[in-house]
């Protein structure tokens, strides 16, 4: 498998795309060797499409192109940690909203509970 | 789900479920669809090592894209046949009146009709958009956003958004928790200098950060870096770690709207202090958390991560942008004017291929061919800088 480039991340802002930096490295192990090769310059891309690249003003990026492959081979680990999505099954976050109100209730019933106790010990007092 | 996108090249690879995205030569892609499109094949090797780097199981639901047209690639940088990526300005209203905002918002603007946001989705689905960063403006205050959150997801269209924090409700936070790749918070100062900047309580913006913490989102921190906050930045970002975020983006001041006058690039401070912070934050970061870079960052981070993924501006080649009253752009940061492609009157693919877009990927190419760039070995990475600024310099400009 030849892979050309590779972005491991959420986009927020479009001009940020495929600039995440591959830098979860102590998290799982630290990088595995892979057999795939990645060669990730913008040229490499588009010299796949045509034989010899000649640029509109008849410039040839061919030799620079191959010192840069040589230059910019990409180090790829297979190191993220994975991030659930709301796609997964255990996906956590409607739980946690669930758990956040319920804690909210459960405090709200609590000094109800206390308040109605009081109310009450006043009332048989008098 | 895993989305395969057919192009030119060969193909683009796609696990929505944490936005792995690899780009593979046409033999590899051949491979990879075959794989995909026959049920309860044996993986290989090769294809187990894909699926470790998309993060992926197996038993991922598999989406095949139909190709777009082809777009005549004269350039010696990778253009994609339709973009893979949209920032779509939902409203041009904010409930806050920043001093450097690039696009003049304020509490009086446009905001993107429903009608408006399905023609859109109609188009960026068309044209296999596999993410979008939904912006303005300040988004949550569109009253429709969890309807265009829904829409998009339903459409396997993964959104992304940014906000400034300011009156985060929990149904917002809900609805984002729902849909969202993942959410960005603005901040450019901590604590005193923040609010001095935004006329907005600090106090409520860390509400609104363990709001979303606690909801599971991934929380990303969207840092404009100028020259006015560059020595503050470290501490900013050492503070924000402690929230252990799902990322940081650090994007180039753009002088451009309100900010024209407000603050300054990065080109117009000191360039050995530049290079010196963006290691410190590097330094800071690593191992802890997600890292990127707007794309206008590249050139001064060539001398710094010259072995990383960086490549230079996406505008035109792989992103674009959508704007509330549905111009189309390359880039969210230019000025919305100049007679632009119109989605009320285009399709997105014309667009796309239309002369507007051509001139923009001219001018990346002319700056690839500067005097200086031109002898630069990094010149096809780098793509020269910002053909549209002057964001930031490489040691070779300063």
């Amino acid at each position: 498998m030849k892979i050309l480039s590779l972005a491991q991340g959420f986009v927020t802002n479009s001009s940020s795309a495929n600039y995440w930096l591959n830098n979860e490295e102590h998290e799982e192990g630290g990088h595995h060797s892979h057999s795939t090769t990645t060669t990730a310059t913008s040229a490499t891309i588009a010299s796949q499409t045509k034989e010899k690249e000649t640029s509109p003003n008849g410039k040839n990026f061919e030799t620079k192109n191959e010192t840069e492959n040589k230059n910019q081979t990409q180090k790829i680990g297979n190191n993220q940690i994975e991030k659930k999505s709301p796609e997964s099954d255990n996906y956590p976050q409607i739980s946690t909203y669930k758990e956040n109100i319920l804690e909210g209730a459960l405090i709200l019933i609590f000094f109800s509970i206390i308040f109605v106790t009081v109310f009450l010990i006043k009332k048989f007092k008098k | 789900m895993i989305v395969l996108r057919p192009e030119n090249f060969g193909g683009i690879i796609f696990n929505s479920k944490n936005a792995h995205e690899i780009w593979v030569d046409k033999n590899s892609y051949q491979k990879l669809k075959d794989h995909f499109s026959a049920p309860n094949k044996p993986e290989s090797q090769e294809i187990k090592k894909i699926y470790d780097q998309l993060g992926a199981k197996g038993g991922e639901k598999i989406k095949i894209l139909p190709p777009v047209p082809n777009i005549d690639n004269s350039f010696p940088f990778a253009l994609l046949n339709s973009p893979v990526l949209a920032d779509i300005n939902i409203t041009n209203k904010c409930n806050l009146n920043c001093p450097h905002c690039y696009v003049d918002s304020n509490s009086t603007g446009r905001e993107m009709s429903e009608k408006e946001f399905d023609r859109v989705l109609e188009e960026i689905d068309k044209n296999n958009v596999l993410q979008v960063a939904i912006g303005g403006g300040e988004p949550t205050t569109h009253p429709l956003l969890p309807r265009f959150l829904k829409k998009l997801r339903q459409k396997d269209i993964v959104p992304n958004l940014t906000t400034n924090g300011k009156d985060l409700k929990w149904k917002t936070v809900y609805y984002m928790t729902r849909y969202c790749g993942a959410v960005a918070l603005s901040i450019e100062e901590w604590g005193e200098n923040f609010e001095k900047r935004r006329k907005f309580s600090f106090s409520e913006f860390l509400k609104s950060v363990k709001k979303i913490k606690s909801a599971g989102l991934n929380l990303v921190f969207q840092i404009v870096v100028s020259k006015n906050n560059l020595a503050t930045l470290p501490e900013t970002v050492a503070r924000l770690t402690r929230f252990q975020p799902y990322g940081f983006i650090f994007l180039a001041y753009k002088p451009q709207g309100r900010g024209e006058n407000y603050d300054s690039p990065l080109s117009r401070a000191d360039q050995t202090e530049v290079q010196k912070t963006l290691k410190e934050i590097l330094h800071t970061l690593k191992g802890k958390t997600k890292t990127g870079f707007d794309c206008c960052f590249t050139p001064a981070l060539m001398d710094i991560e010259a072995n990383s993924s960086f490549i230079g501006c996406s505008a035109g080649r792989s992103s674009l942008a959508i704007m509330p009253d549905l111009n189309v752009l390359p880039c969210s940061f230019m000025e919305n004017n100049n007679n632009p492609a119109n989605l009320h009157f285009q399709d997105l693919h014309s667009t796309w291929k239309s002369n507007n877009f051509h001139k923009f990927r001219q001018k990346i190419y002319t700056n690839m061919n500067s005097p200086l760039c031109s002898r630069c070995d990094l010149v096809n990475t780098c793509l020269g800088a910002c053909p549209e600024f002057q964001l930031v310099k490489c040691n070779k400009t300063s």
